[in-house]
């Protein structure tokens, strides 16, 4: 075969193999392309069930139809440089980082089941002498002190479902409580909310839970492929291991894929504000106060905001001059953001007394 | 005079397939052997899924009233799901073609995706959901249907499944598990 041909039935060879492959675990920790795989392979691949794994660097991660602002503090995640980033998947928000390893079943969906993916990840943590145990609503937790380890979220669509999940090994506990708790006040939202747990570690090594879970995985799939006929894979020896492992995982790196049409489009999606932040489901904010440095003035604010942007805005002042200077700007259409103030600012020059009621709005998106 | 009264009754329904606007009067008054002359394909097609429901190996039904359908998920499915806790429903206004995504549904960590069993054009959207989404799923082929298309190609109907056989069907997935 002439070099041209070799390289050609090589690539194609690798494009195959990773169609087909069983276990797919991500060696990039860039959250973007590792949602953005876990959505081609679920979208491209042919092989009737197959297990994704990856970490990603810090990363808030909210569930399909939740609100940013009620989920988490943006501002000190941008402050820190967290990824805000919205799933296509139901469910809560989940905080990612570099300790925990995020597994995700994917399935044709004649075979979609709540809790199979669970039942694989407590075989693989009893292998490791974890005694945990699923609450009833589908979340591991330990056996001993009911803590949750694991958070999940399931997707259903035409032939093909997924489950995926988290998995606490070594995160930043203190870090999940700080980045998700909001401190945005008044919202009144008809998004999907989050159920608070109390979360722990459980302190593995992060090969050694990957292993645990790749072979939970491909014994279950052996076993379903070939209805009983080799019931358990005996890998006794290294060079059966490896060759069995070398067969059915694939590791890809962000290099090999992120030039992949589907895989780069979705990767920008992702990253947009308007699948962010303008994919919240409507939502209303209602805040009131009466000590503003404005001479004992009351200040009420009603806004609504949908997919994203400011839809109406009505302030109410007993000081009616300034209720009409702050009503007088160009609210409706502005994006829900920190800075959408300043924007306003460029025309025109505020009194003093609605440069303050403007600093409280702003401090309280 | 009863027969052009009946006439008119019975023609109710038709106009509105036509989409006459400027519906002639003179169609009122005439004879009903007159007025079947000028029955097109489309009413003939429409006519003979005046009042049926089909349904979808998606678990998604339509319920069709003329050339409207009223589109929505299926007990079946309602069941599965359990308890909804929001439903994303597609734009008024918007054409969908049988098979195309037209929202979800999401419960307590699943998010269900929601395909349309027709093509045409989404002319209504069930805004009480927003506030109450889990009617969906408490009484989907009732108050908890998704939107309404007005249909383009009725023949489409032909494809889906009737309630029969959509039951087998479901039998048949239930034995599976």
């Amino acid at each position: 075969m002439d070099l041209r041909a070799r390289l050609l039935s090589e690539t194609s060879k690798q494009w195959f193999k990773l169609l087909h492959a069983k276990v797919i675990v991500s060696r990039s920790v860039d959250p973007y392309f590792n949602l953005a795989l876990e959505d081609f392979l679920y979208s491209n691949s042919k092989s009737a069930r197959s297990l994704v794994l990856y970490t990603n660097t810090p990363s808030v991660i909210i569930g399909r139809n939740q609100n940013p602002w009620v989920e988490a503090n943006v501002r000190k995640c941008r402050s820190n440089l967290i990824n805000i980033i919205r799933r296509k998947s139901g469910g809560g928000t989940v905080f990612h980082d570099l300790g925990n390893v995020n597994y995700s079943l994917l399935a044709n969906r004649n075979e979609f089941s709540h809790t199979k993916g669970a039942e694989l990840i407590l075989k693989a943590l009893q292998e490791l002498n974890i005694e945990a145990e699923l609450n009833q609503r589908h979340d591991i937790v330990l056996k001993e002190t009911k803590q949750k380890i694991s958070g999940s979220a399931y997707k259903i669509s035409k032939g093909k479902t997924y489950h995926h999940g988290t998995m606490l090994l070594d995160s930043d506990l203190e870090g999940i409580s700080r980045y998700l708790k909001s401190t945005t006040k008044g919202i009144i939202s008809k998004g999907v909310s989050s159920t608070r747990s109390d979360v722990a570690n459980v302190k593995l090594a992060r090969v050694d839970f990957l292993k645990e879970a790749i072979i939970s995985f491909l014994q279950y799939d052996n076993a379903r492929h070939s209805s009983g006929s080799n019931p358990t894979i005996s890998l006794n020896d290294q060079e059966s291991k490896d060759s069995f492992f070398g067969e059915n995982i694939m590791f890809v790196d962000s290099n090999d894929l992120a030039g992949v049409p589907h895989i780069m489009k979705t990767m920008q999606e992702l990253k947009s504000w308007d699948w962010t932040f303008g994919q919240t489901p409507f939502f209303k904010q209602f805040i009131t106060t009466n000590t503003l440095p404005i001479g004992n003035h009351m200040v009420e604010l009603d806004i609504s905001i949908r997919h994203g942007k400011i839809e109406n805005f009505i302030l109410t002042s007993s000081n009616n001059r300034l209720q009409q200077e702050i009503m007088n700007y160009p609210w409706k259409g502005m994006a829900y953001e920190l800075g959408f103030i300043n924007s306003l600012m460029i025309n025109s020059i505020p009194s003093s007394e609605a440069l303050v009621v403007l600093d409280w709005i702003s401090k309280n998106i | 005079m009863l027969a052009s009264r009946v006439c008119r009754s019975g023609l109710g329904s038709l106009r509105s397939a036509l989409s006459l606007k400027s519906a002639s009067p003179f169609l009122v008054r005439s004879s009903p052997s007159a007025v079947a002359r000028s029955f097109n394909a489309f009413q003939w097609r429409a006519a003979n899924f005046y009042s049926t429901k089909r349904f979808t190996k998606q678990h998604e039904y339509v319920q069709v009233d003329g050339e409207m359908g009223t589109v929505g998920i299926s007990k079946y499915a309602a069941h599965a799901v359990g308890e909804v806790v929001y439903v994303e429903l597609p734009e008024q206004g918007s054409s969908v073609k049988a098979g195309d995504g037209i929202g979800s549904v999401e419960s307590v960590k699943s998010a269900s995706d929601v395909y349309s069993p027709v093509t045409g054009e989404i002319t209504e959207i069930n805004k009480s959901l927003t506030d109450t989404p889990q009617t969906a799923g408490e009484s989907p082929e009732d108050d908890g249907w998704l939107c309404k298309v007005k249909l383009s190609s009725p023949e489409e109907l032909e494809g889906l499944l009737t309630k029969e056989a959509y039951d087998e069907y479901c039998n048949e997935v239930d034995a599976t598990h």
